[in-house]
């Protein structure tokens, strides 16, 4: 129920490109989690544990968009959309694959580490934002995000060297 | 280069944690004297801290995965006259960026910030831009100035600002260890600005740290003047913060409690604002604590929950740290807090804004009298005070609010407990006792209906005072105080003189007890003074209500006759019930 409702928001803001400034993942998540919160009172008693929860989600939509785009490319199938035209967007389609490996990893090792790189990166939350849902501070919410990107990046480098 | 075992993360984690804490200029000489404590992982600490630095300089994952929303594609185009050219950063409400005029006629790089919410209308695109003019007149030294707002051809509105590079105050403070005097004369520049747009009959309403910058120079500029009223829904005046802001950041904590709770927000809600801003910087917490919280602990916190005072702050492990940020250690600054900067703090965070300082102004004045030492206008709450306003204030609510009084005053009655500060604790208890009988019942009394509070704050105040009985305390001055609110309660049980809850033999129990506790105390004026006077209760109960005429004739002879020899045993002057 709450993933499709998500898929059903994602797909919507994915199909919003072209705007100047999009609205973006918050916008989208602080959405779905009113329009669930007024469908589904009793299953996500708090906003902080509902955010964690579709920020994983939302990681795996983005993911699997990466992922469908690549196997277009090497299918060599005519690009009817703009989605290629569009700019490339910061991180391309292998490096968020492997990204959302490592962050696998991560969870294991640092589960709230991982929360906040799903909040963070692919949510677009601000450490203030990430903060007020976590109870911490926005430095702590900052740092731990430093933390967390020191040891996806380490991770990422070690599989591109084996 | 090696992936980091799990095990190997939870031994470095700590340590990154730590030194990424630091100030950047700080971490090296951090990890040289860890070097000889921990040789290994000091090691592996120098690797990440450059691969960190290395990372943060190319902006490794800081830019958004989702295609659309990655805004370079923004650069370069035309804003009204300014051109775009890096962003800045991404807030709740939307995304800043970088500018500059698009016909070179001016050097000065200006701030774009895009608003994400969409004035759909064309009724809605006028306005925006009408009370952006209003808010560009507002012109201050330590306001970020307003150069001009309006709307792109895809309906999103935006604002040109003075582009202003500095840290927030909180950080600018604790980077540069400033002491509490120090912080509170820049908190002083903080006031000046926002006493001038309230004179321009401008509220901020969103003031928090992330707004309130200070430059290099240590000069302080405020962000986003009337930002947030632009982005109130049109024609929904009562639209609180929370509502308001759902499709943006949700980081309610300097919000006052009239924004909550869809009060009217006036200039009395950039006091609060200003308070709880205050309160961080002199001791590094929110007012609301700074524990784990949902928003609606949060909510409720705001509306509901007072603050502790500032010097309370300091009993958790990190008083330390967070003193040494202000130069001073945990105790210092402890007292440094108590009394005067107490007082202005708890009247600036009141809930009611009209027991606020009335004016930002005033608030300014006692904080100069506060540095040069003079006594400042605000007074501290006293306790029965702030107890009965309460009463009157919520008849309403009264069940609920005895409830919320008596839950706080056994809270305080716990942590007693905890500290076996018997002595103290027995102030506490008599403190309360005296606050229930004394001055929360004449209250309740004039309420009327209001029989379920008045059983429950019997019920409670009985429990607390048999403890206090139990504990045999030998002073005699708490056991004729202890008398009398027993005979206080035994009024509220069953008295017909007064208001009363119509149990008669409950009272004459109360007024039993009593009795034993004033003849202990021996023949002083105040003992006979309560022991007489709870004889005439006594015999009044029993002949009015029970029908026991002769008992109490007897108890009324009695207490006749101990007021009569008030004089003789006490030298007193005659007593008369």
């Amino acid at each position: 129920m709450l993933y499709s409702e998500l898929h059903r928001l994602a797909k919507r803001e994915l199909a919003r490109r072209g705007v100047p400034v999009s609205l973006g993942a918050t916008t989208l998540l602080h959405q779905a989690y009113i329009e669930m919160a007024g469908k589904e009172r009793t299953s996500f008693p708090d906003q902080s544990r509902f955010m964690g929860y579709a920020a994983r989600v939302m990681r795996g939509l983005i993911i699997d968009h990466a992922r469908s785009r690549r196997a277009q490319k090497r299918g060599g199938q005519f690009e009817i959309t703009s989605l290629e035209t569009e700019i490339e967007s910061a991180a391309n389609g292998p490096e968020l694959v492997r990204i959302g490996e490592a962050l696998d990893e991560l969870s294991k090792a640092d589960p709230s580490l991982s929360e906040i790189v799903d909040l963070k990166f692919f949510c677009g939350f601000t450490f203030a934002e990430i903060g007020a849902m976590k109870g911490i501070s926005e430095r702590t919410a900052q740092r731990q995000w430093e933390k967390a990107r020191i040891y996806l990046h380490r991770k990422i480098r070690a599989d591109l060297e084996i | 280069m090696r992936t980091l075992s799990p095990d190997r993360w939870q031994q470095i984690s700590p340590y990154l944690d730590q030194v990424l804490a630091l100030p950047e200029a700080e971490r090296t000489a951090w990890v040289e004297s860890f070097r000889a404590e921990k040789p290994e992982l000091a090691k592996l600490l120098q690797e990440l801290l450059e691969e960190h630095s290395s990372l943060a300089q190319k902006g490794f994952l800081e830019r958004s995965p989702i295609p659309g929303t990655n805004q370079s594609s923004l650069v370069g185009q035309k804003i009204g006259a300014y051109t775009l050219m890096s962003p800045i950063g991404e807030g709740g409400m939307g995304s800043v960026w970088l500018a500059e005029r698009s016909d070179g006629r001016f050097e000065r790089q200006v701030a774009v910030k895009f608003l994400r919410f969409s004035v759909a209308s064309q009724g809605g695109t006028e306005r925006f831009k009408r009370e952006g003019m209003i808010l560009g007149q507002l012109a201050h030294p330590h306001i970020a100035e307003l150069i001009d707002a309006g709307v792109t051809p895809n309906g999103e509105p935006y604002l040109v600002l003075e582009h202003v590079e500095g840290e927030h105050i909180d950080d600018y403070c604790d980077h540069r260890r400033l002491g509490v005097d120090a912080r509170i004369r820049l908190f002083l520049d903080v006031l000046s600005a926002v006493a001038h747009a309230h004179a321009n009959l401008i509220v901020h309403r969103d003031l928090k740290p992330s707004n309130v910058l200070v430059r290099n120079d240590g000069q302080v500029k405020l962000l986003d003047f009337g930002i947030a009223k632009l982005l109130a829904p049109h024609g929904n005046p009562t639209a609180t913060l929370l509502t308001q802001e759902a499709g943006g950041a949700l980081t309610p904590q300097f919000a006052a409690p009239e924004q909550l709770t869809g009060g009217a927000v006036t200039t009395a809600t950039d006091v609060y604002a200003l308070g709880g801003l205050l309160y961080l910087l002199l001791t590094g917490q929110h007012p609301t604590g700074s524990g784990q919280h949902s928003p609606a602990d949060l909510v409720k916190a705001i509306a509901e929950t007072e603050a502790p005072g500032a010097s309370e702050c300091f009993m958790s492990t990190q008083s330390s740290a967070i003193a040494a940020m202000r130069g001073t250690t945990a105790e210092k600054l402890r007292r440094e807090l108590r009394g005067d900067l107490d007082t202005i703090l708890a009247k600036t965070l009141k809930k009611l804004p009209a027991e606020r300082y009335t004016s930002v102004t005033t608030l300014a004045e006692d904080l100069h009298r506060y540095l040069k030492h003079e006594p400042i206008q605000a007074r501290p709450d006293r306790f029965t005070y702030r107890t009965a306003k309460f009463v009157r204030r919520n008849r309403v609510a009264v069940t609920l609010g005895i409830l919320a009084v008596i839950g706080a005053l056994a809270a305080i009655l716990m942590v007693e407990r905890a500290a076996r500060r018997a002595e103290y604790r027995f102030q506490q208890v008599r403190k309360l006792a005296h606050a229930v009988l004394f001055d929360l019942n004449p209250e309740i009394e004039q309420l009327g209906g209001s029989t379920k509070a008045r059983e429950l704050l019997v019920r409670t105040s009985l429990e607390y005072l048999d403890s206090l009985a139990n504990e045999g305390s030998s002073d005699p001055a708490l056991q004729v105080e202890l008398a009398t609110a027993y005979e206080k309660i035994g009024d509220v049980q069953g008295n017909s003189k007064y208001s009363n809850l119509g149990h008669p033999e409950a009272a004459l129990e109360s007024y039993g007890k009593a009795v034993a506790i004033a003849r202990k105390v021996g023949p002083s004026p105040d003992a006979l003074e309560i022991l007489a006077n709870t004889y005439s209760d006594i015999g009044t109960v029993q002949v009015m209500q029970l029908g026991l005429r002769s008992a109490g004739r007897e108890n009324l002879r009695l207490a006749t006759s101990i007021a009569d020899s008030i004089p003789k045993l006490t030298g007193k002057p005659e007593y008369k019930l």
